[in-house]
């Protein structure tokens, strides 16, 4: 069994996601591996070329909330191992914010878990963004639902 | 100002935050007669939709329902919007 199933980290600073990927799977040896990025958009909620995608978060409690999404996943799956990155601060356009891979020993549980810490991120823990345009700035309002 | 065994602390986050020019402060609870979450709300006139708050006391998920103790953290939240 893996001793750390998990790691969540909020990254202050630009990531490359895919290095991350590379230092974190030495030590993962399961078959599956699913991996969500989330880039910032190019264009506002309004339709306007976005300058800087800022993020805020509750400090303490972020980590919290995922940790023990995290922590409930491990105790229900043995073959189970996941790394998520959230970016904070102020952000370019196309610049990754998210990052989610998990590995498990089937497709469908890799896929699964993925798909809904992502979900959980979205709507359960205490991240806020604001968009930056030339006109100023605006928070958005509202999550993005789940769509094909 | 320093936290004592009378007090709590009061956060507010992002557009909360922004909108009433203050992220933090210390608050007697002596002030807050029935010693809710809601009553405080209202006792630092943050008028909003109760339905568009979310409370967190000492880093946990709460309600607006919920009883405050000396020394609790409670976070007021907008809707969260991230990932």
């Amino acid at each position: 069994m893996d001793k750390i199933k998990y790691k969540f980290k909020i990254a202050t600073d630009p990531f490359d996601p895919y290095r991350e990927i590379e230092k974190w799977e030495i030590n993962n040896q399961m078959a599956a591996m699913s991996i969500f990025i989330g880039r910032v958009r190019e264009i506002d909620q309004f339709g306007s070329q976005l300058k800087k995608l800022e993020i805020h978060h509750y400090s303490g409690l972020t980590e919290k909330l995922i940790e023990k999404h995290l922590s409930e996943i491990t105790k229900k799956i043995e073959s189970f191992s996941a790394l998520v990155i959230h970016r904070v601060g102020f952000i370019d356009p196309l610049e990754p914010i998210v990052l989610i891979a998990v590995r498990a020993d089937k497709r469908g549980i890799a896929n699964q878990y993925c798909s809904e810490i992502l979900e959980v991120t979205k709507f359960k823990v205490p991240f806020w963004k604001k968009e930056w345009t030339d006109k100023g700035s605006s928070w958005v309002k509202n999550n993005t639902v789940l769509s094909t | 100002m320093k936290n004592n065994a009378s007090q709590i602390k009061v956060l507010l986050f992002a557009e909360l935050s922004e909108k009433y020019g203050w992220d933090e402060q210390y608050l007697s609870l002596d002030l807050i007669e029935d010693k809710k979450a809601k009553s405080i709300l209202k006792h630092i006139n943050i008028n909003v939709a109760h339905q568009s708050i979310i409370v967190a006391i000492n880093k946990e998920i709460s309600s607006l329902e919920a009883t405050v103790k000396d020394n609790d953290e409670v976070a007021f939240m907008p809707i969260f919007t991230g990932g």
